[in-house]
């Protein structure tokens, strides 16, 4: 029941703060506990140290919650529990997989960049406002980014050029940026110029009515020079996020099918082009490698490029991540081998790529499913902001479609690529897994969730 | 479509997604489960299905490269996750037990002195038929990995289920149709000789003994360097060669005049031939050894001098076992239909039809090229008489005789009679009851065994006689060529009111069937039918194995007598003169025994001298609990003469320890009269033992909790009826159990 109150004190989301915290903590003094014990040690000398990265999650979870309340709202209490359970969650398995520096690497290059943009949008929701007039430039930085990481980027032992190194800085990965522009550019875009686009058909072709082509011209440029610069940089995941994104705004943005459908078209067209010239291309054997390896994971079939052997097998490649990735987690169970008791070591790049398969493993299929439902449960929060918002408020209610968008591309990329239901490719879990840029800019889009979430005139909770 | 249309199309579909991933999570942990587990916990095809692992066909190919060295190589080239994770995941399973028929213990899970898992194995002569197994570190063989998902309990739901939640899993038991007694009696049998014996119940084929000499121990299999230690100690010498195959079902041997038999089959039934058929053998050929006939097709000779008679029914001939009668039937008939029946009694079988047995075999072998066969008389002549390009296991020439005394159908062999879960649910073995129908028609089955009777009595078996039995068979004498011994087979059955046996014996280059084997048979024979499935050691006391060590003396020092006369019953025996022998007590508290232990009498229960025991650190509470549900006696009370209390436990009722303790004797008791028995020590001067039970879930050296299942009672040993003997020991003998139990 609706109550205004002078004095919000968002009670909901306080109750559930303390509910992750705990998780949080638990989590970690157990994973610091099975350490000991697994070596013979007494698990309680050990502790107290364990503390601190926990509390610190949780201290950060509670200043948004601060920030939300001195903005006096009482909309949306679940996204940010939700957001920091999955938190928690990671920091655990993170700490678990590489132990206390490992955790500090996410909490320092992660969590505290994003916490405070992510305040910084909560406490100025004006920002979003300046978001939009600016558009343009973040646009294009955005867009330089990529491209600038694709030709100075700092390349990885993979092959790829994934991180872009600014003089002292970190090396930091730039694909989470360019996906976002892209959401930002097509929400303003499409604000601006939908109902110009919808309005005028300028070729009519019986029923069928297309727009003037100039009006795509932006969106397919972006797009173009965006998968140009991430193919160059080797990470072919985010292309496939950026043409589902591109496509799933489409859809949102126009009332009339017909564009999203051509959309949808051109996109799985432009796909198939490339996987055809990938496939006949010296340079992407990586997705050769790894399309074979999604369809068995077990072969032993020899990687052939151009027709010449290359005496790698695909169940020492790619297959051997995805079979690794298998046996945690049959070995994991229903109830999980015990945080601290399995053997998720064994999976290749188990901290950030693999991290579901992890969790499945020492967690069980129970958190694992858990996990999943508490994205589903994020994102339909997320979408029914964009729901609730005012009509008029096109580009916030695309703004936030497409950042549900983006996080759910993810998700569903990288456990589909564990799981073996899609092939392989470079993204990470939003939250969960170890990543710097991703997690900053993850809880940057969470930062305007709430943001946008403020202007909601509606029910609290 | 409005926006919010769209954006609730947009909502379910992520929600739709998200859930398709978690379906698929739970695809891969019960659909694909235990595909991806047992890979790794059947190190042999783990092994020889990893990548850069060279492919082996069979897993008795990879045995020999195991011998090799190159075997163990294989495994431990499997990656270590995978070896890490199935080690986490065996070390959750106690796997299963293997029982013979009687339920007598063959195979178990136990720990060494430290403290390592081990799987011990209390009859090695069935070292080939139940195999081996022991982790990843040497391969798994046998019906160990025919049955390796059963023992491991992986076929059940409840020990999914249990995976899934990694609660330790306990496997099935499975219990054979292997009767001990004449196993050992097969194993003695072959002393002296290298070769095999396949005893089997003449009516529904279950394998009732599997005897190959020379064998290996499958207990020493874990030792650094056993296996090829024993094959390199060897060297060429034929008696040692080969420890690891399984002569009786993969051996590969000329039948020699065994197979006659399936000569006659194929004429009697195609019509080429009846009883009353007569053969006329021509002119002898004179010679300095004597006359002997000959039979000629194409050029080739082949001599007959296995009679003097110039003529001779179909009978005799077979009895006789005349070369030139079946020579000139293999010669005068189609090939299509030697090979037809060859075929349904599995030479050279298209590979659809092959056997479902249990353990691996060697499919038998006609000849090299069937073409050959059908188009060169000579070979055709030669095979009749079982030579020429004919190789055989003595399994099969034994299915051969199953045929015969089923009517013409072929049960075929069997070795697991039943298989229980934990929980005591049970099932038949999976192969058991099969049989394969219409191999020869009923009335060539019936001639064909009178035939064989009359081998035995008219003809060249006459050592295989047994007074009171009916018997019949074939002997063969297998020409191996160079200077070599031919090899010497019977194979035959025997028979009383109740029960018939198919006895198959093969003695590699032993000489003459007739002299060497059909003895053998006769031997075999008297056990088979004499044991009825009673246990071991009751029957025949000189087939008991090596002479056991003297009893490790317990509190007093009995002197060990060779004939334990303990006897135990539920109701009144002849009182035994107790002699009190008061002895220094090392375990103040404990009461006085109210019926002082005979030192004249061996107490067989008293510790298993083969049992290591580490009895440290385990102290029983003092405080006893009832060892069973039924707590009401069933006519036996504790007096003297009678140690112990009998309770009414119906068979394959639950036992319970009663207290805390190490098993020091978990097994038949032998002559003793207490059955199968455990014997558990509590560590505080107090043991209880629990007598007749019917089957055995521990063993020795098992740490027990109080109140722990120890066994399922029952009615073995000395006993009129089901029930628990339950006594309580205190040093120098035995209190009454109602003392220190609590009221009902």
């Amino acid at each position: 029941m609706y109550r205004a109150s002078q004095r919000p004190s968002r009670q909901s989301e306080a109750l559930l703060l303390v509910f992750t915290s705990l998780i949080a903590i638990l989590g970690y003094l157990m994973v610091a506990a099975a350490a000991q014990l697994r070596q013979g040690f007494d698990p309680l000398p050990a502790l107290p140290a364990a503390l601190l990265p926990p509390l610190l999650l949780s201290a950060g979870a509670f200043g948004l919650h601060i920030a939300m309340r001195t903005r006096r709202v009482e909309v949306e209490q679940i996204v940010l529990p939700v957001v920091s359970l999955l938190l928690a969650f990671g920091l655990v398995t993170i700490f678990r997989l590489r132990g206390a520096e490992g955790a500090w690497q996410q909490i320092t290059r992660g969590l505290l960049p994003g916490l405070i943009l992510a305040s910084a949008f909560i406490l100025r929701p004006q920002l979003v406002e300046f978001v939009r007039r600016w558009t343009l430039p973040i646009s294009a930085i955005g867009l330089m980014l990529p491209i600038a990481t694709a030709i100075f980027g700092v390349v990885d032992e993979t092959g790829a050029r994934l991180a872009l190194k600014l003089g002292p800085l970190p090396a930091i990965q730039t694909s989470e940026m360019i996906k976002l522009s892209l959401v930002i550019f097509l929400a303003w875009f499409i604000d601006r110029e939908g109902e110009q686009v919808e309005g005028r058909a300028r070729i009519v072709l019986g029923r069928l009515r297309l727009p003037a082509v100039r009006y795509f011209i932006p969106g397919i440029l972006f797009v173009s020079m965006a998968t140009l610069a991430l193919v160059q940089m080797s990470d072919f995941g985010a292309v496939l996020i950026l043409g589902f994104l591109f496509a799933a705004m489409l859809y949102a943005g126009f009332e009339t099918r017909l564009f999203t459908t051509i959309a949808g078209i051109g996109l799985i067209l432009a796909l198939l082009v490339a996987l055809v010239l990938a496939f006949s291309w010296d340079i992407p054997t990586v997705i050769q490698h790894r399309f074979a390896a999604f369809l068995d994971p077990w072969s032993i079939a020899e990687i052939q490029v151009n027709g010449r052997p290359t005496g790698i097998t695909i169940a020492e490649g790619p297959g051997y991540q995805i079979q690794q990735s298998i046996y945690a987690i049959v070995a994991g169970g229903l109830a999980g081998a015990g945080l601290g008791f399995g053997s998720p070591d064994y999976i290749p790049l188990a901290a950030s790529d693999f991290i579901f398969a992890a969790i499945l493993e020492e967690l069980g299929a129970a958190v694992g499913i858990v996990i999943l439902v508490l994205f589903i449960i994020l994102l339909m929060r997320i979408l029914r902001v964009a729901l609730l918002l005012p009509r008029g408020q096109v580009f916030e209610r695309l703004l936030l479609i497409g950042i549900g968008m983006h996080l759910f591309t993810q998700v569903f990329v990288m456990v589909g690529g564990t799981l073996n239901i899609m092939p392989l490719t470079g993204v990470t879990v939003p939250f969960l897994s170890q990543g710097g840029a991703a997690l900053m800019i993850n809880l940057l889009e969470i930062g305007i969730v709430l943001a946008v979430a403020q202007r909601l005139e509606t029910r609290p909770i | 479509m409005t926006l919010e249309k769209r954006i609730w199309n947009i909502g379910h579909l992520v929600a739709f997604l998200l859930l398709v991933l978690s379906v698929r999570i739970v695809y891969w942990q019960m659909v694909r489960g235990t595909e991806l587990t047992p890979l790794a916990l059947n190190p042999v095809t783990a092994a020889a299905n990893y990548p850069g692992s060279s492919q082996t066909e069979s897993p008795s190919a990879a045995l020999e490269s195991l011998a090799g060295g190159n075997g163990i190589a294989n495994l431990q080239s499997l990656p270590q996750p995978v070896i890490q994770r199935t080690m986490d995941l065996l070390s959750t399973i106690t796997r299963g037990s293997i029982y013979d028929y009687s339920g007598r213990l063959l195979a178990y899970d136990g720990e060494n002195e430290n403290g390592d898992r081990l799987r011990f194995y209390t009859e090695p002569s069935l070292a080939h038929v139940i195999g081996y197994t022991s982790g990843l570190r040497t391969g798994i063989t046998g019906l160990e990995q025919t049955y390796n998902n059963v023992l491991l309990g992986l076929n059940r739901l409840d020990a999914r289920f249990a995976q899934l939640l990694h609660q330790p899993i306990t496997g099935s038991d499975i219990f054979l149709t292997i009767d001990s007694q004449i196993q050992r009696a097969a194993e003695k049998a072959l002393q002296g000789h290298t070769g095999a014996i396949v005893v089997m119940d003449g009516q529904s084929g279950a394998v009732l003994a599997m005897a190959n000499t020379p064998r290996f121990d499958p207990n020493q299999v874990l030792s650094e360097s056993y296996l090829a230690d024993l094959i390199e100690s060897c060297g060429d010498a034929p008696e040692c060669r080969a420890p690891l195959l399984n002569r009786a079902a993969q051996g590969a041997y000329a039948p020699g005049s065994t197979w006659k038999t399936i000569t006659l089959i194929s004429a009697l039934d195609t019509g080429q031939v009846s009883p009353a058929t007569v053969f006329d053998f021509g002119q002898p050929v004179n010679d300095p050894n004597g006359i002997y006939y000959v039979y000629e097709v194409d050029g080739g000779i082949i001599p007959d001098p296995n009679h003097r008679e110039a003529r001779l029914n179909l009978e005799l001939s077979y009895a006789k076992s005349a070369n030139a009668a079946f020579a000139r039937l293999g010669d005068e008939m189609p090939p299509d239909v030697l090979i037809d029946y060859a075929a349904r009694l599995g030479f050279s079988q298209p590979q659809a039809e092959r056997f479902p047995l249990e353990i691996d075999y060697k499919p038998s072998i006609l000849a090299n090229d069937l073409n050959s066969l059908t188009e060169n008389n000579l070979l055709r002549a030669v095979t009749a008489i079982g030579q020429g390009e004919l190789l055989t296991s003595p399994l099969n020439m034994g299915m051969v005789i199953l045929a015969v005394l089923n009517e013409g159908n072929m049960p075929i062999p069997y070795f697991v009679e039943s298989i229980r879960e934990p929980g005591g649910r049970t099932s038949n073995g999976p192969v058991r009851g099969q049989v394969i129908g219409g191999v020869m028609k009923p009335e060539t089955a019936e001639v064909v065994r009178e035939m064989m009777v009359a081998v035995v009595e008219k003809g060249s078996a006459g050592r295989a006689r047994v007074a009171g039995l009916t018997t019949g068979g074939k002997t063969g004498t297998a020409q191996v060529g160079g200077s070599q011994l031919p090899h010497a087979w019977f194979t035959g059955f025997a028979e009383n009111n109740e029960r018939s046996v198919v006895i198959v014996v093969l003695l590699e280059n032993a000489g003459e069937g007739s002299q060497v084997a059909a003895p053998v048979f006769a031997e075999l024979a008297k056990v088979a039918l004499g044991s009825l499935g009673q246990p071991v050691e009751e029957l025949l006391p000189e087939l008991l194995p090596t002479a056991r060590p003297p009893e490790e003396p317990s509190i007093e020092t009995p002197t060990p007598t060779p004939a334990p006369t303990l006897e135990e019953t539920p109701e009144e025996t002849p009182p035994v003169e107790p002699t009190p022998t008061p002895t220094e007590n090392p375990f103040p508290g404990i009461p006085t025994p109210e019926i002082y232990r005979d030192p004249s009498k061996v107490d067989l229960t008293a510790g298993s001298a083969s049992c290591v025991v580490t009895r440290e650190g385990v102290e029983g509470t003092g405080t006893f609990i009832w060892p069973s549900q039924y707590q009401a006696l069933s006519g036996g009370d504790f007096k003297i003469g009678h140690p112990g209390l009998d309770l009414n436990a119906p068979t394959g009722s639950a036992v319970y320890a009663a207290d805390t303790g190490v098993v020091i004797f978990a097994g038949w008791t032998g002559g003793v009269g207490y059955g199968n028995a455990i014997l558990i020590d509590h560590g505080n001067g107090y043991q209880t033992l629990y007598a007749h039970l019917s089957q055995i879930s521990t063993h020795c050296g098992a740490k027990v909790d109080q109140g722990k299942l120890i066994g399922l009672s029952g009615n073995t040993g000395n006993s009129t009826g089901p029930h628990l003997h339950f006594e309580v020991r205190v040093p120098g003998g035995y209190i009454n159990p109602l003392r220190v139990l609590p009221t009902p």
